[in-house]
């Protein structure tokens, strides 16, 4: 048994590793490879010229009308004229050349490996009819190459454009300091920190406050706020910034109405998105430690002198700090992380998620090694966020816990208008998203703008055209809820119970790594590794269902901890010693009451699965779209039907709030039962 | 309540460590223990936390290993089998019911791991519920249910297979004193009209001596005595059990031929017990109830009233004796403050050591 175990840990430990490090480590090496650059010649009779707008790395150092010497780094290289069409280019060593096609050829010596590609200009001017009355038409002439003692010889077609690309990588921070010194890339980093900082202080200022008002006094609708709270978490990300872009967009519902100049898009308008979306996070954790806290320190403070406000500020806010910054930690990597709103708000408005994508994507000018090292960056401030919070954690015990209920006070009516204001302002907010969904969702669109006519047309619409999508997202959603269910929970099982010396942290360690890998970068791994090579993955329905699972696989192994936690091995003994052998104690003892709490954390897999973004609209392609690439691309292409997006995302909303309710009732079942 | 059948298929055990040693990595929890139990006995282990009782028990359930030493059943050595082999009802502190089972699951679970047909396990859970006054409840839940009839399901769920040997881990302490007291009689009661061997571990002193029929006191991994509760109260063979096993008063001071001096020079000619050699003994031993206050020819000893303390059934004063020694004696009467009495001395027990404080 013990064996059989230890095998499973280390195919986990395996399995975790390729899954998990080998992507992020595959990303910082690709960022830290330096292309060997490229450059272009343009050979028009005798002329010899350098196309300054497609330099890389090489730099010309002489040009004469006859020839060109260029210098990358040490290496120089000169190419010089030579007639009929006939190019020489100086190469230590013995050069080895490759056809590779009429207008495309290979030239590899010891310092370069490049691809020639020709690309002969069609004269349609005057000089061109002056060549072509000399009798028949010439064929292009095709690029060919010929080794002669001291280098080569090409022979190319006239008037040609010839760009030769080094395809050979080298170490190098070159990539960095590219990134560190190009305005455009560092704006991304500002406004990345920007929103984070602005959005996670403001949701903390507004979350903080409300949490300790439910935590310390009986409102009527207590319970209704937190069950809201509760939704808002988990609502879908990108619903935010489509609804609040249509309402106070450029053209949007309510400043068309109003005729206002002011619109939400750019940087306050992604801030301000971000707030509703972050703030129950800091919310329900913080709404926890205050729930939490033992009422006699609150007490003895104010036994002993200190008035309320001192009391919360003298002894409840530190004892809760460890709370507060886990939930604002939380909600600024979220910030941090989020790819939809920024996207879907401003695209003049670049953040490190957004040029991820869009340098790794575009088709024009993209380069995916900005991609891999704007990732790096991520990655390095994802981890500083995370010191940061550790830091602040230390010497910072968490708050004892007491089984004592917090006597509720009855409020006053400054506090109740108080309670009541903060309440209504972040619930509205915070659903805004949803009531324009669901009752955009019921008018009809024309023209990519709305009308007041009502119609069920978006939902036959849906159901005709996006079936397929709604599988996909059921599907891969509910594949990687079953295997976290099932790795989670025997993951955990090997953490807390079996404590493996190297195994079992080792485990831990690695398998929460992607709390902190931002999915874009997550998705940028996964096209890196599981692109070409041995397995090739990329845009199947298995990746996405990996990738959920992967990223989602921490969520399910803590849970699943903190239910372990509080199964006393003397439940374990006590079946031993009724005469259950090991493996029956764990079959018939410890799997159920694990599943039982397990299902909380499946639920929560299942959830942010079906509202992921950021990696999926990396990962995915046609045609296993799921529902949120769907909605997504609906929502930024002009002119498209966004009521069919909207349906979608109502039947989203199903989605996630069925198995929500579900799960709080039986939540509050259990408890009753474990009381 | 009767339907239980306390005609039982198997005999009560002896249970015999001899040697017996547990390590936990630097620490030796168990050092060198020697107990029997006989067949059908209720044996409790006493001491304080940490003096290796529950260790013991798990050693005897099979739950440690034995570092040394070795554990019979009827003289059968154990040593090799596995804790779901030794057939041990075991009743845990905190009464490790499984919560997704009901009462009836939790209770049946071990006949269900016997193999035992449906509709006897039917009718012997029923049996033992209804023995322990659970019959109700079967069909609920652990957490549906109070304290006290969680230990009483936890005991159901350890009888109900009929076991040769008991053993249980501090059952009642985490109900309230009252509930205590109601339900060690049940148990005892209980286990006495089943007839099978039971070993209790308790830091509760008037809980052992209430229940046991015998008692080993354990200190620091070791047997410090073994006897009936009488043997333990009244005739302890260390300071040590003397201290932890009731209320004690230690006199510091020697033996002087047939006599004992103490510390300041006041002679006691009083029936001595000695503990080891005569001139070994550092200290004597009585308890408060023994010492008697009298004023007349036979008082021995004279002291101030320093404090008072009131029990209800009786009063225990703090009397300074001169020499700053201070002795505990208990009365059915009142004493004012301040007020100067003599003291009889019936007996005292010598020691060689004063008792290990036990902060």
């Amino acid at each position: 048994m013990t064996d059989i175990w230890k095998w499973f840990a280390t195919f986990c430990l395996v399995g975790a590793t390729l899954l998990i490090v080998v992507p992020q480590a595959w990303i910082v090496a690709a960022s830290f490879r330096q292309a060997g650059g490229q450059f272009t010649l343009h050979r028009d009779a005798d002329r010899l010229e350098v196309v300054r707008a497609d330099l890389k790395r090489f730099g010309p150092v002489a040009e004469t009308t006859g020839a060109a010497r260029l210098l990358r780094d040490e290496d120089e290289l000169t190419l010089t004229v030579l007639p009929n069409q006939r190019l020489s280019i100086d190469l230590e060593g013995t050069p080895f050349v490759e056809s590779l096609g009429t207008n495309r050829l290979r030239i590899v010596n010891g310092g370069f490996d490049f691809r020639v590609e020709q690309q002969a200009v069609r004269r349609i001017h005057l000089g061109a009819f002056a060549q072509s009355t000399d009798g028949s038409r010439k064929t292009v002439q095709p690029l060919v190459a010929k080794v002669v003692p001291g280098g080569v010889v090409i022979s190319h077609a006239e008037t040609a454009y010839l760009t030769f690309v080094d395809g050979r990588t080298n170490w190098s921070i070159q990539n960095f300091r590219g990134f560190l010194s190009t305005s455009h890339y560092m704006e991304a980093v500002r406004n990345s920190i920007v929103i984070t900082v602005a959005a996670t202080s403001v949701a903390t200022l507004l979350a903080v406050p409300l949490a300790w008002l439910l935590a310390r006094y009986t409102f009527p609708y207590r319970t209704l706020v937190v069950t809201m709270v509760t939704m808002a978490s988990v609502s879908p990300p990108f619903l935010g910034a489509y609804s609040w872009r249509m309402l106070l967009g450029s053209s949007g519902i309510i400043t068309n109405v109003l005729g206002m100049e002011w619109s939400i898009l750019g940087l306050h308008g992604v801030i301000w998105v971000v707030v509703w979306l972050i703030y129950p996070l800091i919310f329900l954790t913080t709404l926890d430690s205050f729930s939490g806290l033992d009422p006699t320190l609150r007490e003895s403070a104010q036994s002993l002198g200190a008035s309320r406000l001192r009391a919360f500020l003298n002894v409840e806010i530190p004892s809760c700090l460890p709370g507060i910054i886990t939930g604002a930690y939380l909600a600024a990597l979220t910030a941090f992380s989020d790819f939809g709103t920024p996207f879907i708000i401003s695209l003049d408005l670049t953040v490190l998620p957004t040029l991820i994508y869009s340098e790794f994507l575009s088709e024009v000018g993209g380069d995916p090694s900005v991609a891999s090292t704007a990732s790096v960056v991520m990655l390095a401030l994802a981890t500083g966020l995370l010191t940061l919070q550790r830091l602040l954690l230390v010497a910072r015990s968490f708050a004892s816990v007491t089984s004592r209920q917090s006597f509720l006070e009855r409020p006053s009516v400054p506090v109740r208008t108080l309670a009541a204001f903060l309440s209504v302002l972040m619930l509205g907010m915070a659903f805004v998203p949803h009531v324009t969904v669901g009752v955009t969702s019921f008018l009809e669109w024309r023209v990519g703008t709305v009308t007041g006519n009502f119609t069920l047309q978006n939902y036959a619409g849906m159901f005709r055209t996006e079936l397929a999508s709604i599988f996909v997202s059921l599907s891969t959603a509910g594949a990687a809820t079953a295997l976290s269910l099932l790795f989670g929970t025997s993951i955990a099982y090997i953490i807390v119970r079996k404590r493996y010396r190297i195994l079992s942290p080792a485990l831990n360690a690695v398998v929460m790594l992607p709390l902190i890998i931002p999915g874009t970068v997550f998705a940028i791994g996964y096209i890196l590794v599981f692109n070409d090579g041995p397995i090739i993955l990329t845009g199947t329905w298995l990746i996405l269902t990996l990738a959920y699972f992967i990223r989602k696989l921490p969520f399910a192994v803590k849970t699943s901890e903190a239910v372990l936690y509080q199964i006393h091995p003397a439940m374990e003994e006590a079946a031993v010693s009724l005469g259950a052998t090991p493996d029956k104690v764990f079959r018939q003892i410890v799997v159920p009451m694990m599943v039982a709490g397990a299902v909380t954390g499946s639920t929560l897999v299942f959830l942010r699965s079906v509202t992921e973004l950021s990696a999926t609209i990396l990962l995915f392609r046609p045609p296993w779209r799921p529902m949120s690439a769907v909605i997504f691309e609906q929502t930024i292409s002009p002119g498209s039907n966004f009521g069919v997006a909207a349906a979608l995302s109502v039947l989203m909303m199903a989605i996630l709030y069925v198995p929500l309710f579900l799960l709080t009732r039986r939540r509050q079942k259990l408890e009753v039962a474990q009381l | 309540m009767t339907n239980f059948d306390t005609r039982r298929a198997s005999e009560p055990v002896s249970v015999e460590m001899s040697s017996v040693a547990v390590r936990f990595g630097e620490l030796l929890a168990l050092k060198s223990v020697d107990l029997t139990v006989r067949p059908g006995e209720l044996f409790t282990l006493l001491g304080p936390s940490g003096c290796g009782k529950t260790t013991l028990l798990r050693s005897i359930a099979g739950f440690n290993c034995l570092a040394e030493g070795h554990i019979r059943f009827n003289g059968r050595n154990v040593d090799q089998l596995q804790p779901w082999n030794r057939n041990i009802g075991f009743v845990f502190q905190n009464y490790a019911l499984w919560p997704t089972k009901t009462i009836f699951e939790n209770v049946a679970y071990g006949l269900r791991m016997r193999k035992v047909p449906r509709d006897e396990i039917v009718r012997r859970v029923a049996g033992v519920l209804d023995l322990v006054e659970l019959g109700e409840v079967a069909s609920q839940y652990p957490g549906q249910l109070s304290g006290g009839m969680q230990q009483r399901a936890a005991l159901a769920r350890a009888v109900v297979i009929d076991p040769p040997l008991l053993l249980l881990d501090e059952p009642l302490s985490n109900l309230d004193a009252k509930l205590r007291v109601t339900l060690r009689r049940g148990i005892r009661e209980m286990l006495v009209r089943l007839g099978l061997t039971a070993i209790y571990v308790t830091h509760d002193q008037e809980e052992a001596l209430d229940i046991s029929d015998r008692i080993a006191v354990m200190n620091r991994g070791r047997v410090a005595q073994v006897g009936t509760p009488r043997e333990i109260y009244d005739q302890p063979d260390s300071s040590f059990v003397a201290d932890f096993v009731g209320k004690a008063n230690f006199i510091e001071g020697r033996v002087v031929g047939k006599s004992f001096v103490t510390r300041t020079g006041t002679r006691l000619d009083v029936p001595l017990r000695l503990a080891c050699e005569a001139s070994n003994v550092r200290c004597a031993f009585i308890r408060p109830e023994d010492i008697e206050i009298r004023s007349d020819a036979r008082s021995q000893l004279r002291g101030t009233v320093e404090g008072t303390s009131y029990f209800g059934s009786f009063f225990q004063h703090r009397i300074a004796l001169e020499g700053g020694q201070k002795l505990f004696v208990q009365t059915r009467t009142h004493l004012d403050l301040g007020r100067v009495t003599g003291m009889q001395i019936p007996h005292l027990t010598g020691y060689p050591e004063l008792p290990p404080s036990q902060d």
